[in-house]
């Protein structure tokens, strides 16, 4: 694999415009693999760690612990400042996200992914036990979107009692794209 | 897509070192579509149904109950599947998506937390994915735990799934699945 990422130009021969490694002048496996890669990936992330912060939810708010980036390809920006992966390539993709954390007051919460502020995903719900039990809701979110450059993906969380702000606390998260094509 | 992985020598045609299906010297539509299959994709997995593990405060590997090798694993991907290490092996220096998803319970409460890890050789690893935490809420109540990172290997890493408890605890497997696939 190339350590930086090759323009598709890189595979075509300037002189007779035939797919061929242009500097060195042989197609090798290695070039085809390149080739494949460049053609076919795009990918990103964003996660925390089980820790302690805390978030208050009113309403729908962006899932905000989502604050270091995972490894990500030229095509795709782990934003860190808004929660949110951006792409600059037209694509599918598939979303994964996996998701903890409690609440010390009895509420119900939900959770799904967002293109651009729209969901993608059913939100999927849990309910949450009362102060001092702590128990941990842990969601795995999976959807697949057709995003254009500029379009961007989060997680999005709701508290579904309606009685105000609840206070989240993470115990662990992360959120990956993949372009499947 | 063809019917047997090919490798990538395969697409290179001996004689006129060209891009050409070896065979015939001919690219078709299916040429395309087995050279993208085995130019982008690597991928592997092993997984479990059943089984129990002593689990301590300190974090260990998530093995023994990871006994089954999936049926669709790539030639650059290497699996060991217990009585193995129960760790992934890559061939080819990439990205990988790496996932891991157990659902089990515990026999008495407690936390139960999880991450996935490059094993660097005794006794060091290296994170990979957030550590999560999760709750299951009594003896018996079946938890799943599920994990999902992207990460930078070179080749010859080896990935493990780890997992720890709150205390001293047996983790009853129901099913467990552990697989990567290369991105980039």
């Amino acid at each position: 694999m190339v350590a930086t990422a090759r323009a598709l130009d890189y595979f075509l021969n300037e002189d007779t415009g035939k797919l061929r490694n242009d500097s060195s002048g042989e197609i090798t496996p290695e070039v085809l693999r390149d080739l494949g890669e460049t053609l076919f990936s795009g990918y990103g992330g964003l996660y925390k760690d089980n820790g302690s912060e805390t978030q208050e939810v009113d309403g729908t708010e962006v899932y905000g612990f989502l604050d270091t980036p995972l490894d990500c390809s030229t095509d795709v920006t782990a934003n860190t400042t808004d929660k949110r992966i951006e792409v600059s390539v037209d694509g599918v993709y598939l979303v994964l996200a996996s998701l903890a954390f409690y609440t010390g007051a009895t509420t119900s919460v939900s959770c799904s992914i967002c293109k651009n502020a729209s969901p993608i995903t059913v939100p999927l719900q849990a309910s949450l036990k009362g102060v001092g039990n702590q128990t941990i809701a842990h969601m795995f979110l999976a959807g697949i979107a057709e995003l254009t450059g500029g379009d961007y993906v989060d997680v999005r969380v709701t508290e579904e009692f309606g009685g105000g702000p609840v206070t989240i606390t993470n115990r662990g998260c992360s959120l990956v794209v993949l372009r499947i094509g | 897509m063809s019917d047997t992985p090919r490798t990538l020598d395969y697409f290179i045609n001996e004689g006129s070192g060209v891009f050409a299906d070896n065979a015939s010297n001919a690219i078709t539509v299916q040429n395309l579509r087995d050279l993208v299959r085995t130019a982008s994709s690597g991928f592997g997995g092993i997984w479990g149904s059943g089984g129990t593990l002593a689990l301590t405060t300190d974090y260990a590997d998530y093995d023994t109950v990871l006994d089954e090798d999936s049926a669709f694993n790539s030639d650059d991907i290497t699996t060991y599947p217990h009585p193995g290490s129960c760790m992934l092996e890559v061939s080819v220096t990439g990205t990988y998506l790496v996932f891991f998803n157990a659902s089990g319970s515990l026999n008495d409460v407690a936390g139960l937390y999880g991450k996935l890890c490059i094993y660097e050789g005794y006794p060091g690893y290296s994170d990979i994915s957030p550590e999560i935490a999760i709750s299951p809420s009594g003896a018996g109540d079946v938890a799943t735990l599920s994990l999902v990172t992207i990460t930078s290997l070179a080749a010859g890493k080896q990935v493990v799934a780890r997992m720890k408890a709150g205390a001293s605890r047996t983790w009853t497997n129901e099913f467990s699945f552990f697989g990567l696939i290369r991105v980039g």
